[in-house]
């Protein structure tokens, strides 16, 4: 390109190999701004990777658990619903949806919330958190408590506080627990 | 080779200030530690109320609220000690904000004085019966504001950006637009402790997740339930005089007796700002309902729609601390219309004494 | 082929060595970009990675300037951050989505900055004394900013710093800190000044401090348990492939938000174009020769138009960057593009142990990026002139006191105003009865000439008026030096040198014959004896 000791461009046999075509092209930068959008079209288009959308992608089972958990209750669509889409997701698909905060993998036998626990057992949770914790020897919330179980159980890490990693699984809590009518400190062998 | 001891002294100070604020650190969070542990000692209205709901460590809690209410208990988790003293401080917090009431302000209440600029504000002003306003038969009043029903429903809607508010970032906000301040960490034991509360009194109420119930939030009034004839701050500016200023002052700038806030600023450098939902600049029907339901003290529903209208919209021109959306230039000129205007009206109105009134009595 | 081979001899020391400074150039920005990305930006990781690689390849090939090195920033990281903390919660799809669409408004108006000439050339105004009043105020803001990532703690989404909010988060670090945290960033922080003070490992400070950290942290890890020290770390980058292509959000529902981000898009855009534009004048007084800033905005414009399609942050020229390029030997291009592959490499082959690395370090890595920011040598030279010094605070003030918005906004209007102010000051200078007149006399500068050559009238009766270095004179300066000239108070000179004024003769511009120009009467009329002077 500009250094002197890049190959010889003058040569014509040069010109004609796959190296010294690009460089050329590469030099010119109209070309190489053309080259780039293209290269960005083929990681599109040609590669074959899955683009990041930020809609909340829609996972098996979730038309049957909105309708079956009265999700709609709180609007068709709307950030709400969407946001205990995405707790549903992550609920049931953490290694796909929250694999960020996880190592497991679709191969391992546990590789979800839904690998221990029911959904019911979430919202039990949730309406029962904030309290003390007699091993830990201090009140624990309820997103401290998601946050060690990405940690622990399933290998991971400590997500954010406000990442929607730990905020979605609140919020499908708490739509859940709407649906059971559970008010706060409900016990679940009392209900 | 001169540099050596240079270094060494440069290396020396990158060690030991940093180390220096780790140690402090150690220290305030033993002392957080030792306060948690502490022994709470309750506000009379606290003390009151956490006595009517029967809260006390225990395997289970039964709500004597319910009882009374339905006649059946309720079998909930029961809490432990240090929930207990969580709750109790959430419930001190919530009546008395600033800590005047306490033997010392600023530990019991978890420093709460540094996020709020305003020195008269307390979330009991505007969620009376600390956060649960109830007539003598026990029924919960519409509008009026209750903890309990917020954190039912709280990661709902934020009504300004739309967007979904967790309960933590709702009380931030009313530190910034209420207390005119600034917006502690959400793991602040201060927010986390008025979220206890809020969850204690839930429990106590038996009211369920993702309910609606007629106690939360503010009460409204829009132009729509009264008879349309306009706002007017001239008519607003008498009623306030007749009905308000006996208590607020005459100003709005409230009253102080002894370093205690008896009546808060509605107006000036104590009240809340004009980001705050109060503002009838900013949303015009919650401060008609607020003054509508709880206005006078004692004398609640003396008002009607109008009224109540007119004297928001009267309490809006007066000058107040400008919130964060507004912006320097607003801040500035509003801090000069507060420091200005009290003293120039005083004058105004003092030179009018004299003057046969306008106004036939 | 044949060609290749037969240079290999020759180009291979070269390649050698840029190979070994792009290698030194990944490992000291995969830790920064990381950092900018999760704690200034609020994007996951992999943005700050692909900034780091794609970024840096992309600027490499489009500025055929010797030395130009583009990558992730810290103001553009820290503008989207402030930006979007509003708008919805970090590290969420929602924001990501919105972080690409700012970003990719941001290129757009990049692109009109590129093809509307004179808005390029007004980024030229943009002096000395503002940017580095702008980057020490940033710097500032991004220890503040780093505050609560350096405890563990929640942001605090209040989206103004000013500096009782950072007292706050300070008091707040000491008292509801997470102890593991701050113990980690502390070490690092510790560790990466105390390395800085050994010559020979500067550059390396801030990788060894993450090491350090690092490993402070997988050794808590171990013995408590990632549980009970609830430390964040990078997390899981397994499925960040070599390119993840993305889409900005720009649909129906979302449009009333990013009309909300335009003011930030343009931030974002302006901040970018200022450091580039700076970091090349810079770079072009250190080393000697000329590159046109154009060429620095073309490869801004078109990268950041084309990131947000692969995931990453935006990207603008870096001095430090440049500058340890060209220290340690290496040519930019083929060194940028050789360190963004070599960091491909190592994010798909090292990507666990990357993910261990703890938040706590990469804030005491910001907190340090913060710190190098003001740097002393930079803001010296402009305290020890009184119009410079006040154009600098002003610039610093505002990144303190205003949003970054505001901060940019006033930086413009200074820019334009100190140039005006500069040229409506000339320097007139008074020896004798000489009055000297360095600059322009024009209707901007008129006021002060007018003043300063009474009271010299006042004090000395007659003067001599020398404009033999003023550049510029306009109709009014015409009218004035007529008017003065009316008064016969004041003579004028021209002493530029007689070969000078013979060329000016030359070409016509004095003439013996009409008076359409009065000034090259003036000219004519200077007596010849005062051509000879000493003054």
């Amino acid at each position: 390109m500009d250094s002197a000791e890049s190959p010889d461009g003058k040569d014509g046999k040069q010109r004609r190999t796959g190296i010294g075509w690009l460089l050329r092209v590469l030099s010119n930068p109209p070309a190489a701004a053309a080259a780039i959008a293209a290269f960005v079209l083929w990681a599109h288009f040609g590669s074959g990777i899955h683009a990041f959308r930020s809609h909340v992608p829609s996972a098996p089972g979730w038309q049957q658990f909105r309708a079956s958990y009265g999700v709609d209750d709180f609007g068709a669509d709307g950030y709400f619903t969407r946001a205990a889409q995405n707790g549903y997701n992550l609920f049931y698909f953490t290694h796909e949806y929250g694999g960020r905060f996880t190592r497991k993998t679709a191969r391992d036998a546990v590789n979800s919330c839904a690998g221990c626990h029911t959904v019911e057992d979430l919202a039990y949770g949730f309406v029962n958190s904030d309290r003390f914790d007699a091993k830990l020897g201090r009140r624990m919330s309820f997103e401290e408590r998601v946050m060690r179980c990405y940690a622990g159980p399933m290998n991971g890490f400590i997500p954010t506080l406000y990442d929607p990693a730990v905020r979605d699984i609140r919020i499908l809590a708490r739509a859940v627990a709407h649906h059971l009518q559970l008010s706060e400190g409900a016990r679940k062998d009392r209900s | 080779m001169a540099a050596l001891p240079a270094k060494l002294l440069k290396v020396a100070l990158i060690v030991s200030i940093p180390g220096g604020l780790y140690l402090l650190g150690v220290n305030k969070h033993a002392e957080r530690g030792a306060l948690r542990q502490a022994a709470v000692e309750l506000t009379p209205a606290c003390k009151a109320k956490l006595q009517d709901y029967a809260l006390r460590p225990g395997g289970q809690y039964r709500s004597p609220y319910l009882k009374k209410m339905t006649g059946s208990w309720s079998e909930l988790r029961g809490y432990s000690e240090e929930d207990v003293r969580a709750i109790q401080r959430g419930c001190n917090i919530v009546d008395d904000t600033q800590g005047q009431l306490a033997r010392d302000g600023a530990r019991e209440r978890w420093n709460s004085t540094r996020y709020s600029r305003s020195t008269h504000s307390s979330c009991e002003h505007c969620h009376q019966g600390v956060g649960d306003k109830q007539d003598a038969a026990g029924k919960r009043l519409v509008g009026s504001n209750g903890l309990a029903a917020s954190w039912v429903m709280a990661d709902m809607y934020d009504r300004f950006t739309g967007l979904l508010l967790p309960y933590e970032l709702r009380q931030m906000q009313c530190y910034i637009n209420s207390s005119n301040g600034f917006k502690p960490n959400a793991a602040d034991d201060l927010l986390r402790d008025v979220t206890a509360y809020s969850r204690f009194l839930a429990a106590a109420l038996d009211v369920k997740i993702g309910n609606r119930y007629p106690e939360q939030g503010m009460d409204e009034i829009p132009a729509s339930a009264t008879l349309r004839r306009g706002d007017d701050y001239v008519r607003g500016a008498y009623m306030y005089r007749e009905k308000c200023a006996t208590c607020h002052g005459p100003q709005g700038l409230g009253t102080v007796v002894q370093g205690r806030v008896l009546y808060p600023a509605l107006a000036g450098a104590e009240s809340f700002s004009f980001d705050s939902r109060m503002n009838f600049a900013r949303i015009d029907t919650v401060m008609p309902g607020f003054i509508c339901r709880n206005m006078p003290p004692g004398a609640e529903g003396s008002l009607d729609n109008q009224q109540c209208r007119d004297i928001a919209i009267y309490l809006s021109t007066l000058p107040r601390p400008a919130g964060d959306k507004q912006g320097p230039l607003v801040a500035a000129w509003q801090q000069l219309m507060m420091t200005v205007m009290p003293p120039l009206t005083r004058y105004a109105e003092s030179l009018g004494r004299n003057d046969t009134p306008r106004v036939p009595d | 082929m044949n060609a290749i081979i037969s240079a290999l001899p020759r180009i291979l020391p070269a390649v050698r060595r840029n190979l070994l400074v792009g290698l030194t150039l990944a490992v000291v920005t995969l830790p920064q970009a990381i950092a900018f990305s999760t704690t200034l930006a609020g994007l996951p990781p992999h943005f700050g990675i692909y900034a780091a690689i794609w970024g840096v390849l992309f600027t490499a090939i489009l500025n055929p300037a010797r030395v130009f090195s583009g990558g992730p920033n810290t103001t553009m990281s820290a503008a989207i951050g402030v930006t979007l903390l509003p708008l919805a919660p970090p590290f969420g799809a929602d924001y990501i989505g919105y972080a690409l669409t700012l970003i990719l408004l941001a290129g757009l108006i990049q692109m009109l900055f590129l093809l509307i000439r004179p808005l390029g050339r007004m980024l030229d105004l943009i002096s000395e004394p503002i940017i580095n009043g702008l980057i020490c105020g940033i710097g500032l803001f991004l220890i503040f900013k780093s505050l609560t990532g350096f405890a563990g703690l929640p942001i605090n989404t209040e989206v103004e710093w000013p500096l009782w909010i950072a007292w706050q988060s300070f008091q707040s670090v000491l008292e509801i800190g997470n102890l593991y945290a701050i113990e980690i960033g502390l070490i690092t922080l510790i560790t990466s000044l105390v390395v800085r003070q050994i010559d020979a490992l500067r550059n390396w400070a801030i990788l060894i401090g993450v090491a350090a950290g690092t490993s402070y942290s997988a050794w808590l890890n171990a013995t408590v348990g990632l549980q009970n020290t609830m430390i964040e770390q990078i997390a899981n980058l397994s499925s960040v492939g070599f390119v993840f292509p993305s889409l900005p959000v720009f649909n129906q529902e979302a449009l009333p938000d990013v009309i909300a981000i335009l003011p930030g898009a343009v931030t974002l855009a302006l901040l970018g174009l200022f450091q580039t534009v700076a970091a090349m004048r810079r770079m072009n007084r250190k080393i000697g020769g000329y590159t046109d800033s154009r060429k620095g905005i073309f490869a801004d414009a078109v990268s950041n138009c084309l990131l947000p399609f692969l995931s990453s942050l935006p990207t603008c020229a870096s001095f430090n960057r440049m500058w340890l390029v060209y220290n340690l030997g290496g040519q930019s291009r083929w060194t940028s593009a050789s360190s963004a592959l070599i960091l491909l490499l190592m994010v798909l082959f090292l990507a666990d142990l990357i993910a261990i690395i703890p938040m706590p370090a990469l804030a005491a890595i910001i907190m340090l990026v913060g710190a190098n920011m003001i740097n002393w040598e930079d803001i010296k030279p402009h305290l020890n002139n009184r119009r410079e010094a006040v154009v600098f605070m002003a610039s610093f003030l505002s990144v303190l006191f205003l949003d970054l918005f505001g901060a940019v906004v006033v930086g413009s209007v200074l820019a334009i105003a100190y140039s005006k102010w500069e040229q409506a000051h000339p320097d007139i200078s008074l020896r004798g009865n000489v009055l000297k007149i360095r600059g322009n006399i024009y209707y901007g500068s008129l006021p002060v000439i007018e003043s300063t050559y009474h009271g010299a009238i006042a004090r000395v009766g007659e003067v001599i008026l020398d404009f033999s270095e003023c550049y510029y004179i306009d109709q009014e300066g015409i009218r004035w030096l007529a008017a003065a000239k009316a008064e016969q108070k004041g003579a004028f000179v021209d002493r530029r040198r007689d070969q000078d004024r013979r060329t000016v003769e030359r070409a016509g511009m004095t003439s013996r014959r009409g008076d359409e120009n009065p000034r090259k009467n003036q000219r004519r009329r200077k007596p010849d004896r005062r051509r000879r002077s000493d003054f």
